[in-house]
């Protein structure tokens, strides 16, 4: 009959309810959604324990076929799988998330709080209950954290950190303790594209949103690294709040996706890396006669693309490139003045002159001096000296002219908004998940995302393979 | 899920003569005037259900009946078969059903026969 053993759902009503569990922002308002749509009486609990149950199904058989690609001979690993058909141009996109996890398995202390359950995605509560819950995390889940969340940081900005230390000093002491629970979850988008090569560069010119003073001040703020640093412009005081400047049209010969996979896991970079390579070939991306990989500056992706994606073109996301050239260009100089430096130096990264810009940067650092060892992250010395090492780092995957000669993207644009995707279901400031939980709503909203449909092959799979068999373990 | 395929015309008819004795139960011949849609509506889909659950619980219980596994994977007779009752949410309400089940005290496996894939090339 293709049920498994001791299951409460027909295989139809269990796909409705991860459905609506993946599609909603929680499981209440999964449930909410079965009960008026579908005339299922669910409950939030069992939408939860199926996540989990489906979710860990489909986790084990990402990982075995990561094991099975792992086993295979190096040429056959590098000549891609033999079954679909490489594409013309296969990227590789990556990004991180953000999300709130916490373990309470290893819980010791009693409470009259109910038991820790394991689950996955616990609602909503008043923030008093929250925070007395936070007192029964172990230090090891805290250095946990930390060391966790350490790997991401590489990438991010002095700022940052800044104004997120003074929001904290800010904020009530629950917030802090909140805020130790962040963790990274891995997102990954493996696209086919289909671009032509051209002799030329087919866009020489900077696009214009991009030397738009209210577009390149919001993209700014929206990336969220230098917003405190920069000045208000004459042209931006007098835009109206949340109106927006309408968008260049396509930049001529950028790549079109057509087919979009997406993996998502809290797995570490480096066995993030292995699931998105095995993903990747078994796409017979391997094959493909265009290769891309595009993140941002984070060391852990560049790490990752040494790994598994050597044989793809490393390019740097552009708008992150973006971003420390225009913190660069105003530090230290008004606005105008600033501006124009931007201009100019924002056109020479998008015609790959980078060595030119790295030029002016010591010659701008020399005139500033160095920055003391305690230099606030709003220093333009400071500013100077991560936006030059930033550029150093990176030079070599800053050659947009040719990137776009070759018809490769050059925005990890799709990972970015696969990111936002992924958090619209699992971040939220009142949204807790254990480990398995997360990392079963993780793969199953990747699953939805993706257009080559896994979560249809996995139930024909499922029904094909209930066993009918129930083992019976031994009594202690 | 499988995409709904249109009803077979032998059992149309067989449909019509359930809806029509419905009908007679429910109404004595025809709702009163004045008798909302939804009302009907909810009547015909309650019936519905219910007519779905029947036929898919008739249907597990003869397909358990079939074909009932006789030995274990590892070629050991099962011990006679005891009935499990199961139950399952399906699209159209609760649906409970007894299934005869075999014990294999070897292995410590349960087998339930309606599975295809019982015995050696199962799973």
């Amino acid at each position: 009959m293709g049920l498994q053993v001791g299951e409460a759902h027909s295989p139809a009503v269990l796909q409705k309810i991860i459905q609506a569990a993946v599609r909603n922002r929680s499981y209440r308002e999964a449930d909410q959604e079965l009960s008026e749509s579908a005339e299922l009486s669910i409950g939030p609990k069992a939408v939860e324990r199926a996540v989990r149950r489906i979710g860990g199904e489909r986790v084990g058989q990402r990982d075995a076929a990561t094991e099975a690609f792992q086993a295979l001979p190096l040429p056959e690993q590098r000549d891609g799988c033999p079954q679909p058909k490489a594409p013309s141009l296969a990227v590789v996109q990556f990004d991180c998330g953000r999300m709130l996890v916490r373990e309470r398995e290893s819980v010791s202390t009693p409470s009259p709080l109910p038991a820790a359950t394991g689950g996955g995605e616990e609602p909503p509560r008043p923030i008093e209950e929250d925070a007395c819950r936070e007192e029964r995390v172990t230090e090891a889940a805290i250095s946990a954290a930390a060391q966790c969340g350490a790997e991401a940081e590489a990438d991010r900005w002095p700022a940052e950190e800044a104004q997120e230390a003074q929001e904290a000093a800010e904020s009530p002491p629950v917030d802090e303790c909140r805020s130790r629970f962040w963790r990274d979850s891995k997102v990954g988008c493996l696209l086919s594209m289909h671009s032509v090569e051209s002799a030329e560069d087919p866009c020489p010119e900077i696009p214009a949103s991009f030397v738009n003073v209210s577009r390149v001040t919001q993209l700014v703020r929206e990336l969220g690294s230098h917003g405190s640093g920069v000045p208000p412009a004459a042209g931006e005081e007098k835009a109206e709040p949340g109106r927006e400047e309408p968008r260049d049209p396509q930049r001529p010969a950028a790549p079109v996706p057509l087919v979009r996979t997406v993996l998502a896991s809290r797995a570490c970079s480096t066995a993030f890396g292995a699931i998105l390579v095995a993903a990747a070939w078994a796409r017979g991306f391997a094959a493909a006669a265009r290769k891309a990989f595009v993140a941002d500056g984070a060391a852990m992706n560049w790490t990752m693309w040494e790994l598994y994606f050597s044989h793809y073109v490393p390019i740097l996301d552009f708008i992150h490139a973006l971003q420390y050239v225009f913190a660069a260009a105003m530090a230290g100089r008004s606005f105008d003045v600033g501006w124009e430096v931007y201009g100019r130096w924002i056109q020479l990264v998008w015609e790959g002159r980078v060595a030119v810009v790295i030029a002016e940067l010591r010659q701008r650092q020399e005139a500033l001096g160095l920055p003391p060892k305690d230099a606030s992250a709003t220093d333009p010395r400071k500013i100077i000296a991560v936006t030059l090492g930033y550029l150093e780092t990176h030079q070599s995957r800053m050659d947009y002219a040719r990137y776009r000669r070759l018809g490769l993207p050059i925005m990890s644009c799709y990972a970015e908004s696969t990111v936002k995707q992924i958090n619209h279901r699992v971040k939220g400031t009142e949204k807790f998940w254990s480990e398995a939980g997360a990392e079963a709503i993780l793969q199953l909203r990747a699953d939805y995302l993706s257009e080559t449909q896994p979560l249809t092959r996995f139930w024909q799979k499922r029904q094909q393979t209930a066993t009918g068999q129930r083992r019976y373990r031994c009594a202690a | 899920m499988a995409g709904k395929q249109p009803l077979p015309s032998s059992l149309r008819g067989l449909v019509e003569e359930v809806a029509e004795k419905v009908v007679l139960q429910l109404y004595a011949g025809a709702p009163p005037l004045g008798t909302l849609f939804e009302e009907i509506e909810e009547a015909g889909v309650q019936m519905g259900d219910a007519v779905a659950c029947a036929v898919m619980r008739r249907a597990v219980e003869r397909q358990a009946a079939e074909a009932p596994a006789k030995t274990c994977c590892c070629g050991r007779p099962l011990e006679e078969p005891t009935v499990e009752p199961h139950s399952l949410t399906t699209r159209r309400g609760e649906v409970g059903w007894n299934e005869p089940v075999g014990f294999c005290p070897q292995c410590r496996r349960a087998f339930f026969p309606s599975e295809p894939s019982v015995g050696p090339s199962g799973g």
